[in-house]
């Protein structure tokens, strides 16, 4: 087994730190049905115990989650006459960052200080030390691990030659730039080549995709320069791979979830023809439990289309979970030494055993690889054959840099609720509204884009004009947001809350603008925010408005010659019909997003537009 | 008086007094159940000072056994056995609420509750209960009276399928699933009979036929009522109601039809530690059968512990739509 480098991301924190900054937040939105990253809003009360809160990546809460059970009942969790209580929270490692980096002041929406940190990778440690100032997460303890892949469905991978054939990213490269796409391969049906891929400012596996994409097209596997990144001919691999991808996103998750979805209806190949995930991912999707954890009504079930991974040929990086004992200012010694406890206990070959039956590789090299990490499940324990460096911070920055401007464009139409209870307050007895807060999370938001993506802006309400059958205007057409930046934001500035919430009608109308004025060069999508349901006066024929528009999205979205347009919604406010939202982005094969506290609101639009 | 008049008021009286028996028999359970309150019975002796906990469709049973008992809405109980690490409970419920606990108190990281301490004690089958003459039409408009078929007479006019036109749309209730055991028992057995299987997950509901389906089913359910039972007789605004049949028999001017494939709703016993009470199962026993419960055909054609999740999770997005 190739282990990962020691230092593995550490100098990628410089780098990222700016970046993770200069977008001002990270995510916080709940991807359909699987959450990525809000801290939990669980209250934790260790009794007389010493109380140990740990946040951790979304990839490992399961496996935390049972390891801290059995702690807590275990003699282990005993100092003397003391006990100690382990309680694990999820928070997506970006998000944690910026909440460490900015102290962590909001609960709330932050979730529980924590006295152990857990991110998918050491790098964010460096992040948050760079950006602090200080050393407020030193170096942690990995504890177990798992490769970056490309996930592929195995009828498309056997079509490129799997698994006689090493694969790598100047297959998908080749792949990505023939105009036939998978006719090329006699499978005409499966449409172009389609990448998941998710944002680098805000995951791992997109950070890590991004560094091994430019390792490839120089074809090193150390020592990457800045230098290298601006060879024409690096730009060029790289931007062809950018050009294939579907979407961003800030967890791979809503990709896997909405992968599964597609493959339930039998068009996951059509959705997708690869996605950058972590090994442990593809385990458990082939196990019929997309991620990685099960939901009440949830029944693991193999997919129709099993994924394999693909360990690309020119070399990848791990993921290395590392455990660290932070030295935030809320954590006492008392703390330090019952986090101490947990590490230990993690650590034992028979709990390294456990990280193994969840997928992950032991980071104890004494516990040796094993089931569920074998061929049946699409994984292969001999792979990769090839580790790549981790390139310097100054490297680092560029690669982030150069993906904000080589990223694929985006086409977005920003849909917004002006309905009269967003002009409730936001808070209680607070003064701002909730069309304040949104106004200013979306104009907060635009700052993500870059100048040729191109981005409008409708509102809809009923009572918008003397005439009742218009539930919407469009303040500004979808154009380039390069020169109207300003314009979009004294639009959304000047909002104002109306009547209704024509929710049905303006999302199939939405959706069909923009399905007609489709791009196949650029992400087309819309981002739908509501805090209200359906209501348009006419209640009676709403289950048969409902039914219908959800078929138009299903239709529109899937299919090898589909004009996929995405569909976000926001709900928005303790009253959003989440539920309908959640059914409406699903249509699309997109996310739905969780801003039932109005106080996420801002964190909630950042994530949603790390999508583009 | 006339003998049209004569007949209005016969028929006003009927109505009334099959009002208060629906009354008497389910809306008082009812209002336990929806605000989760107690009603306390009592006619012995507590059992081992544990808590005995009873669903409202066997408050009867419940009653005749003689036992100290709580009515409490399904939701709380399992809320209270997902939280609380040693709960001291005996729950007098349906099948699989107790399973549904365990899947609750794995995911919440409780310790397990011993499963060899339960007893399955009868069933019932779930049935739908109608004014007689539109049973008649419904048969006869669905002749293999699958769910499937049921499910897409509703929502449309009763003349389509041979009603008559002054009947309006067909409608179809049931109590809260989320709530009651006999609402989560009916609607599990329509979305398995409408999937075609017991073990379904949140996975085959999110198929957009299903789903479909099942807004134009439960399109009357978004509209808050009082007990649908006590719709049939008092008005029949709502003039399908999904039932257990013990619950229905003693309802006058109302027949009912199991539809296909028939399920058939388990009563059980469960305690959260220590062993079962033996008298208090022999006195249980004992009632259900005077109450109209089957003492040996086992429980059938309902979702599993997880297939009723997915149903309850269905469920909230149907009543938000």
């Amino acid at each position: 087994m190739t282990k990962p480098h020691p230092a593995l991301f550490l100098s990628a924190a410089v780098l990222l730190a700016g970046c993770v900054v200069s977008s001002g937040k990270s995510g916080t939105g709940s991807g359909s049905g699987s959450g990525n990253g809000s801290g939990s809003a669980t209250t934790f009360s260790p009794g007389k115990c010493t109380g140990v809160e740990m946040a951790v990546s979304s990839e490992k809460i399961a496996v935390l989650t049972e390891l801290a059970k059995n702690f807590n009942d275990s003699k282990e969790a005993k100092i003397g006459k003391q006990c100690v209580t382990v309680h694990v929270s999820k928070k997506s490692s970006g998000a944690a960052a910026t909440a460490l980096i900015n102290g962590w002041t909001n609960p709330d929406t932050d979730g529980a200080q924590p006295v152990v940190w857990s991110p998918a990778a050491s790098g964010w440690a460096g992040i948050v030390n760079q950006r602090a100032g200080k050393t407020l997460a030193p170096e942690g303890k990995p504890f177990m691990l798992t490769p970056l892949v490309i996930a592929m469905p195995a009828k498309m991978a056997t079509v490129l030659g799997y698994p006689g054939k090493s694969l790598g990213f100047k297959d998908i490269v080749e792949l990505a730039n023939d105009p036939q796409g998978w006719a090329k391969y006699n499978h005409p049906e499966w449409g172009p080549f389609r990448l998941g891929k998710t944002n680098p400012n805000f995951s791992t596996s997109g950070l890590n995709f991004t560094v091994a994409q430019y390792y490839a097209a120089t074809g090193k596997t150390r020592d990457l320069t800045t230098e290298d990144l601006d060879r024409p001919d690096v730009v060029k691999f790289a931007t062809s791979v950018e050009n294939s991808v579907v979407h961003y996103g800030d967890i791979t998750m809503t990709f896997l979830n909405n992968w599964f979805a597609a493959d339930n209806r039998g068009s996951s190949l059509s959705y997708a023809s690869a996605v950058a995930v972590e090994e442990k991912s593809v385990i458990d999707y082939n196990l019929g439990n997309p991620d990685g954890e099960l939901s009440a009504g949830e029944r693991p079930r193999a997919p129709r289309e099993p994924l394999v991974a693909i360990y690309p040929s020119e070399g990848t990086l791990y993921s290395d979970s590392p455990f660290i004992i932070l030295n935030a200012p809320w954590v006492t010694a008392e703390q330090k030494e019952a986090a101490l406890l947990f590490q230990n206990y993690v650590l034992t070959p028979e709990n390294q055993a456990k990280v193994l039956t969840y997928g992950f590789r032991p980071g104890n090299p004494a516990v040796a690889i094993g089931s569920p990490i074998e061929a049946k499940n699409g994984v292969d324990p001999r792979q990769p054959s090839a580790v790549l460096d981790v390139p310097s911070p100054s490297v680092m920055i560029k690669v982030l840099d150069s993906w904000a401007t080589q990223r694929k464009s985006a086409r977005v139409m920003l849909v917004m609720d002006v309905s009269g209870s967003m002009g409730e307050a936001a808070v209680k007895d607070q003064p701002e509204t909730k069309l304040d807060l949104a106004k200013r999370a979306a104009i907060s938001a635009l700052s993500q884009f870059k100048d040729d993506d191109e981005v409008g802006l409708r509102i809809f309400s009923t009572g918008l004009t003397s005439d009742p059958n218009i539930a919407y205007v469009d303040l500004l057409p979808v154009g380039p947001i390069g020169p109207q930046r300003e314009g979009l934001r004294n639009k959304i500035d000047g909002l104002s809350p109306i009547q209704g919430t024509p929710l049905y009608d303006v999302t199939a109308s939405s959706f069909a603008s923009m399905t007609e004025s489709f791009d196949p060069k650029k992400i087309n999508a819309l981002v739908l925010l509501t805090d209200g349901k359906n209501d348009d006066g006419k209640r009676s024929d709403d289950v048969q408005q409902l039914n219908e528009l959800i078929q138009n999205l299903q239709s529109g979205s899937e299919g090898g010659s589909a004009r996929p347009v995405r569909l976000f919604t926001i709900g928005y406010g303790k009253d959003a019909d989440l539920a309908t939202l959640r059914q409406l982005a699903e249509a699309t094969r997109a996310a739905a997003y969780d801003a039932s506290n109005p106080a996420t609101i801002e964190q909630v639009f950042t994530a949603v537009v790390s999508n583009f | 008086m006339n003998a049209k008049r004569l007949l209005a008021i016969l028929a006003a009286a009927a109505m009334i007094a099959g009002a208060w028996l629906v009354r008497t028999k389910v809306i008082d359970k009812q209002t336990n159940v929806a605000t989760g309150a107690s009603t306390t019975q009592s006619t012995s002796a507590p059992t081992t000072g544990r808590r005995v906990v009873c669903v409202a469709e066997l408050d009867e049973v419940c009653r005749a056994s003689g036992s100290i008992y709580t009515i409490e809405s399904v939701s709380t109980t399992l809320a209270t056995l997902a939280s609380e690490p040693n709960p001291d409970i005996v729950w007098i419920t349906t099948s699989p609420l107790p399973e549904m606990a365990d899947a609750a108190r794995a995911r919440a990281n409780q310790p397990p509750l011993p499963v060899d301490q339960r007893k399955a004690l009868g069933s019932t089958t779930v049935v739908v209960a109608a004014p007689t003459e539109r049973v008649t039409v419904l048969k006869a408009a669905c002749p293999d009276l699958s769910w499937k078929c049921i499910g897409e007479k509703t929502n449309r006019p009763w003349k389509e399928i041979g009603g008559q036109a002054g009947w309006q749309d067909v409608t179809f209730r049931h109590r809260d699933p989320l709530t009651s055991a006999g609402g989560l028992s009916v609607f599990g057995a329509a979305l398995a009979g409408r999937t075609g299987r017991t073990d379904i997950g949140t996975g085959d509901l999110a198929a957009s036929d299903v789903r479909s389906w099942t807004n134009q089913l439960e399109n009357a359910n978004k509209q808050p009522t009082s007990d649908p039972l006590t719709s049939i007789v008092v008005g029949t605004r709502f003039d399908l109601v999904g039932a257990l049949v013990t619950e229905v028999t003693s309802i006058g001017r109302v027949a009912t039809l199991e539809p296909t494939p028939v399920a058939r709703v388990g009563a059980t016993i469960m305690v959260t530690s220590g062993t079962l009470p033996t008298e208090l199962v022999t006195k249980l026993l004992a009632a259900l059968g005077k109450n109209g419960w089957s003492p040996t055909v086992a429980p059938s054609g309902l979702p599993d512990a997880v297939g009723m999740e997915a149903v309850q999770q269905l469920w909230k997005q149907v009543i938000s739509s």
